[in-house]
């Protein structure tokens, strides 16, 4: 099957059933994607599917033929993407397990609210678990981060 | 103890320290021993290794003036990617924009003081080598101040170090052009380290260094390893804990597309696959009886009775 992965295709040859976390992370390579639980009950497996955030633990690959799967990786490696500068500022990972399914989470976020309020957040961010409990310090980098979304678009 | 089914009962935590500690180097501690354990081992009879100080373990500087930081321990996110870096810069007098972390390899050089072993674990990262990162940042100094020292024809005395150069009247040179020559000399034997009042970056707020990795995705955790031909193994447990497999058959589980291999090993049956989704199914589909053994008759009741 087809896969558009991060605005590149793939072809893969995978079971139909096999869901996208393990297409991303055992034969694409894309290893930033993490399993956690396997059935959509935390979180860190978070990609976006046209640009919305799914659980890809539970995402057969078969159902997304014609749409755009975007993962961490897609963000840069320079950590320049607003997200990525507020939780660099605010020092939110500890051991970052789950980061890359909160940070997810958090740019799909702030795609539909550029200013989200707290209540938001946590309505948002409400199923992504951290086992450090990082959640106050993923809350002030998520303000953060829309505070240089703003700024983006400002000198954009 | 009146009886131990498929060794499940644990032994006291004194036992425990005592056997680990004469293990030398047969287990890893990952976790389990409290703080104090460095003081119980010495009890027991069972010093640690003395602090071995090799600053070339710890610190490696490029003559682009990168200081690298060779972290014997592992970071889980209590922050020692950060802090243990941070107290060997203190002594080094270094930039510390200019430095980076890497993963020590596995050799006795790094093993935790408290242990006698390689292992994090206990709380113990920050006590038991905060010591030894002090006295290798400021070994590491003291060869370069020599080197320059050398280089220059005056008395070391006269040199100072600052953010990652050494000084010496009208002489200057970053510690990245006398790396070389410092990598030459030998360690010295002993080494003064600074007062806690001149400290100017421990004790400091100071930014995590591990964060870039982990806002990327590029952070390497264990299940992210690849290596060329590297299967996903997955292991189909006994539900009684010492069991046994009795038999197994392993056919319908090599059907699964994607399975390689159906193996017996010490703690079940391990399914190897190109992937973990086929390991998974291969697990799923495998036909296996178990010999659940002694711990099929444990219960509470039981277990309350052996307490009283």
């Amino acid at each position: 099957m087809k896969l558009d992965i991060n605005g590149r295709e793939h072809v893969v040859d995978v079971p139909d059933d096999m869901p996208l976390l393990w297409v991303l992370r055992d034969v694409v390579g894309l290893t930033g994607t993490k399993f956690g639980c396997g059935m959509a009950q935390c979180g860190a497996c978070t990609v976006h599917v046209d640009g919305a955030p799914v659980r890809s633990c539970v995402t057969p690959a078969s159902a997304l033929a014609g749409k755009k799967v975007t993962t961490i990786e897609s963000l840069g490696s320079d950590g320049s993407h607003p997200v990525q500068r507020a939780w660099i500022e605010h020092d939110v990972v500890q051991c970052g397990y789950c980061q890359s399914g909160q940070i997810m989470s958090a740019v799909a976020l702030l795609k539909v609210k550029p200013k989200p309020s707290d209540a938001d957040i946590d309505a948002a961010m409400g199923g992504n678990i951290c086992r450090c409990g990082t959640y106050q310090r993923i809350r002030s980098a998520v303000h953060r981060a829309a505070e240089l979304g703003e700024e983006n678009r400002h000198d954009a | 103890m009146t009886r131990d089914p498929g060794g499940l009962l644990q032994p006291s935590r004194r036992q425990f320290l005592a056997t680990s500690a004469s293990l030398a180097g047969g287990l890893v501690i990952a976790c389990f021993v409290p703080f104090g354990a460095r003081r119980l081992f010495a009890q027991e009879g069972a010093p640690p290794a003395a602090p071995a100080v090799d600053p070339n373990a710890f610190v490696r500087i490029g003559s682009d003036d990168t200081i690298t930081i060779l972290l014997k321990h592992a970071e889980m996110g209590q922050g020692v990617w950060t802090s243990l870096p941070m107290v060997v810069a203190e002594e080094l007098d270094c930039d510390w924009t200019r430095v980076r972390v890497e993963t020590a390899p596995n050799a006795q050089v790094y093993a935790n003081n408290a242990f006698g072993i390689q292992g994090t674990g206990g709380s113990t990262s920050t006590h038991e080598s905060f010591d030894q990162m002090r006295q290798a940042g400021a070994m590491a100094r003291a060869m370069l101040v020599e080197a320059a020292a050398k280089r220059w024809k005056v008395d070391a005395a006269t040199c100072r170090t600052e953010n990652g150069f050494v000084i010496s009247g009208a002489h200057k040179a970053s510690y990245g052009e006398l790396a070389d020559a410092a990598a030459r000399l030998k360690p010295p034997q002993k080494v003064v380290v600074k007062d806690p009042s001149k400290w100017t970056l421990i004790g400091k707020p100071t930014r995590r260094l591990d964060s870039l990795a982990k806002v990327t995705g590029k952070a390497g955790f264990g299940i992210d390893v690849q290596r060329p031909g590297l299967l996903v193994g997955v292991i189909a447990r006994c539900p009684v804990f010492g069991g046994t497999p009795k038999r197994f058959d392993a056919t319908s589980a090599k059907a699964i597309p994607g399975v390689v291999d159906v193996v017996q090993v010490p703690s079940g049956i391990a399914i190897l696959a190109n992937h973990f989704w086929a390991a998974k199914k291969g697990r799923e589909a495998l036909d296996v009886e178990w010999n659940a053994g002694a711990g099929a008759s444990l219960s509470t009741p039981a277990m309350r009775a052996d307490y009283r």
